[in-house]
């Protein structure tokens, strides 16, 4: 059984002007299918404003679609009996470090979850050294939340998650408002999540660089799934992701450019030891 | 109007246990009509130094000359500073409060003691110059979508026709293609006003393509001050303190190791193209 | 210019009134203050005033610390005497010009004094060697039994934790504000009060507009990480009295009626 799976997920809301008269309806998500098997590293590409948090929001029941259904390790989100076991199983990861961090010590902060799931006092104990640990921060226990570093918080944010023992993470952004070392920092927890503690992540975001090790993803325009495949597939269509207002990685750029020179480069370099050797072949 | 930084250091809390070093003997000068990148991981100083631009802070010891006058004289007016350098700081959108997109641009305006005319012909231009449409000019600020709201915010700054204009990290948070038409326009004002810009950023890549200069901080000092190429063939040294040069520059560097014959000092991707292409002859 | 202000200024060091339990403290320092109340004359004083100096010298907080406290109410302090050694009738001693200073005067000034002082240095001693944290725990446990009565008493504990974790974040915010729009000119100095009351718009919209945000952000996370309400929650540090708290209880209530005793003899 697939850990998400949606069917003709549409969400739309209904905008008002200040004398609460109905505006307009603004189709956030429209008609998505997809499925994620259990274990996968998938990651949601978008522009601002594609629909790649709305359709994240559904993973977690914070929103419900509008037509069609999402069904999160079988469980249908509508379903109001289910709400709690879903949040358990999809954890999920917001963009601003501070606005998702409860407790003024970072242990009561990433035992905030499992308080509430109810867990006896002795393994909360237990799974917030382990999440702590997992994620690298399980020196910074006793620290209070405001002395730490963006890339930190949000990797206390992880644990947070990770101490409710989830079998999907989804995180929403977790590195836009990062600097790149923090990004690195927090990109490192996640494939650390999906490869080591083998749980099924979702990434959304809209760096480039930070969706090569995904093994799947999807890059969303106006609500709609509209490529889908491996980073290698996506990164080859340059021109196409440029007009979803994207881009690729420089070295993939040049390496697209020089092939449409005439160089017999392949589609999709990923870093700059690959033109290197591509380039030497050519020689 | 150029400005001149000369062996500034700022003391963060001096005298309390909680004491640090933000700046370190800075020297930097900013001449007319330069688009100055200043780069430099969190922590470095390069927020700490901006907010001496436009006295904001005051150094603890150093002088800060705009124009050939110290900014900490006491009859030089901090509003005529702060009007003559203008500065944007990281997610300005937090800034907006009026009802509407163009009452909040004339803010600035206001504050230097225009008249309602002067003011609203000066938020027009620099809306325009941001590419708001005028359909959003009557709209609550609150309303825009995110990339909107930035570029109103920055306008707001622009109207104020500063000769420096000051941005932190002004495409934070944005997606690659709002993060472009930002630094375009950006370097489109550069142009057409003739003011200096200074850009702060933790990205090499965001400054390459349009900045003069590159200053590179580190631990509160300068590391660098050089133009994009000189700075960029610095990679091991940039790579020591948390930084990297331009994708590009670094996989030219390395086909140089290989031994194409590419000249390393290509920072954007065209030109970069087009040594790569000599190297085989087409 | 918001930096200086310190909430909850706990005093990080081990000591034995660091490890009680929080709603002793709690109950302590209620009893304290009532006792402050009960006492209306100076032998009253002294039974308080070795209770409060053998719990500060047990404290290991730095005496400094605790005056400290005392610096934000030196006005009123000084209010309250000058008010009662002018304002008070009785037996002349000192007289000047229209103003009179009495026995009863001295005596009462002095009394409200030292009751001013040590309400402010026992309340104090409860926030330097507790945690806000502790705090709020001890409080929604404490005053637990107030549930039956209806009072939401997790909810306003939980909203006391969050307004404790976010001042800092506030604050910090308040001041990126100010800065960003007096780089647009703002003047949050000059003028008269209703000149200053305008200046301060650019400041609280953005603020306010902010803090809706970040309360709705926060909302939809503890919502996703299964918050709903108190109700079947465990703790990860959960308040149980220990042999000391007994023994502290025994102190309390010892005190309590000293001070009885004293006010029915005297």
């Amino acid at each position: 059984m697939e850990i998400v799976k949606t069917e003709n997920l549409t969400f739309e809301y209904i905008r008002r002007d200040e004398e609460d008269n109905v505006e307009g309806i603004t189709t956030a998500v429209d008609d998505v299918s997809l499925s994620v098997e259990h274990g996968e590293f998938i990651a949601i590409l978008g522009h601002n404003g594609s629909g790649k948090s709305t359709l994240a929001k559904h993973i977690n029941a914070i929103l419900y679609p509008t037509e069609g259904t999402v069904w999160v390790d079988g469980n249908d989100t509508k379903d109001p009996d289910k709400l709690w076991t879903i949040r358990n199983t999809a954890g999920m990861v917001f963009q601003n470090p501070d606005n998702q961090i409860i407790g003024q010590v970072v242990e009561e902060d990433v035992a905030f979850g499992p308080e509430n799931m109810g867990v006896p006092t002795k393994e909360i104990w237990e799974r917030v050294e382990e999440s702590l640990k997992v994620v690298g921060m399980y020196e910074y226990r006793k620290s209070s939340p405001n002395r730490l570093s963006g890339g930190q918080k949000q990797r206390i944010s992880i644990a947070g998650v990770l101490a409710m023992h989830p079998k999907c993470i989804v995180l929403d952004e977790p590195t836009a408002m990062l600097d790149p070392i923090g990004r690195k920092e927090v990109i490192d927890a996640v494939r650390g999540l999906n490869e080591v503690e083998k749980i099924t992540v979702i990434l959304i975001t809209h760096y480039m660089e930070e969706i090569v090790h995904a093994d799947r993803v999807f890059v969303m325009d106006k609500g709609h799934i509209e490529m889908e495949g491996t980073p290698r597939e996506i990164f080859s269509q340059v021109e196409k992701l440029k007009s979803l207002r994207l881009s690729v990685p420089q070295v993939t750029e040049l390496a697209y450019k020089l092939k449409k020179r005439g160089l017999p480069i392949p589609d999709g370099i990923l870093t700059t030891d690959e033109l290197t050797e591509a380039l030497k072949r050519c020689r | 109007m150029s400005m001149i930084i000369n062996h500034v250091s700022y003391v963060y809390n001096p005298g309390t246990p909680m004491e640090s070093k933000a700046l370190n003997d800075i020297n930097l000068v900013i001449n007319d009509g330069e688009f100055v990148g200043l780069i430099g991981h969190t922590g470095s100083g390069k927020s700490t130094l901006v907010q001496h631009l436009n006295g904001l802070l005051k150094p603890t010891s150093g002088e800060i000359y705009f124009n050939g006058r110290d900014i900490s004289d006491s009859d030089f007016s901090k509003k005529e500073l702060r009007s003559r350098v203008g500065l944007v700081f990281q997610y300005p959108e937090h800034q907006l409060f009026e009802a509407d997109v163009f009452s909040d641009v004339c803010f600035g305006p206001r504050n230097q003691g225009l008249s309602q005319k002067e003011a609203e012909l000066k938020a027009f231009t620099a809306l325009k110059q941001l590419k708001i449409e005028d359909e959003y000019f009557y709209q609550s600020p609150f309303d825009l979508s995110g990339g909107q709201k930035r570029r109103v915010a920055i306008a707001g700054v622009l109207a104020m026709e500063p000769d420096i204009l000051v941005l932190d990290e002004p495409t934070a948070g944005l997606d690659p293609a709002g993060r472009d038409e930002i630094l375009n326009m950006l370097n489109d004002i550069r142009n057409e006003r003739g003011c200096s810009i200074v850009l702060v950023s933790h990205s090499m890549e965001d400054v390459a393509e349009f900045a003069d200069r590159i200053v590179v901080m580190d631990h509160g000092s300068i590391v660098f001050d050089d133009e994009p190429a000189s700075v960029f063939s610095h990679s091991a040294e940039l790579e020591k303190i948390g930084l990297r040069a331009p994708e590009v520059t670094r996989a030219l560097i390395k086909l140089k190791k290989e031994g194409f014959d590419v000249d390393v000092s290509c920072i954007n991707i065209e030109t970069a193209v087009e040594t790569i292409a000599k190297c085989f002859g087409i | 210019m918001f930096r200086d202000i310190t909430l909850g200024q706990y005093y990080p060091v081990d000591s034995c009134i660091h490890r009680l339990d929080p709603r002793v403290k709690l109950f302590g320092t209620l009893i304290f203050l009532i006792s402050l109340f009960l006492t209306d004359n100076f032998i009253g004083y002294i039974p308080a005033l070795i209770f409060l100096i053998s719990v500060i010298a047990l404290s290991k907080v730095p005496f400094k610390y605790m005056v400290k406290g005392m610096r934000a109410i030196l006005f009123l302090l000084l209010l309250s005497v000058v008010c009662n050694l002018f304002l008070t009738r009785g037996d002349v001693v000192f007289s000047w010009w229209k103003l009179k200073i009495t026995k009863q005067g001295i005596e009462l000034a002095g009394f409200m004094a030292i009751r001013l002082s040590f309400l402010v240095i026992g309340s104090s001693i409860m926030t330097l060697t507790t945690t806000p944290n502790q705090l709020t725990d001890g409080l929604e446990k404490g005053l637990g039994f107030l549930k039956i009565f209806g009072v939401p008493v997790h909810e306003v504990a939980m909203m006391m934790s969050i307004a404790l974790r976010f001042i800092p974040i506030l604050v910090e915010e308040t001041d990126k504000i100010m800065k960003a729009q007096m780089a647009r000119g703002a003047d949050f100095e000059s003028g008269n009060i209703v000149k200053k009351a305008k200046s301060l718009i650019p400041l609280l919209v953005p603020l306010f507009v902010s803090a809706f945000r970040r309360a709705n952000d926060l909302a939809m996370a503890m919502e996703a990480r299964g918050y709903r309400g108190g109700k079947g929650r465990t703790k990860l540090k959960p308040l149980k009295y220990k042999g000391r708290d007994a023994v502290a209880y025994i102190v309390i209530f010892a005190y309590l009626s000293v001070i009885i005793a004293l006010k029915v003899i005297f």
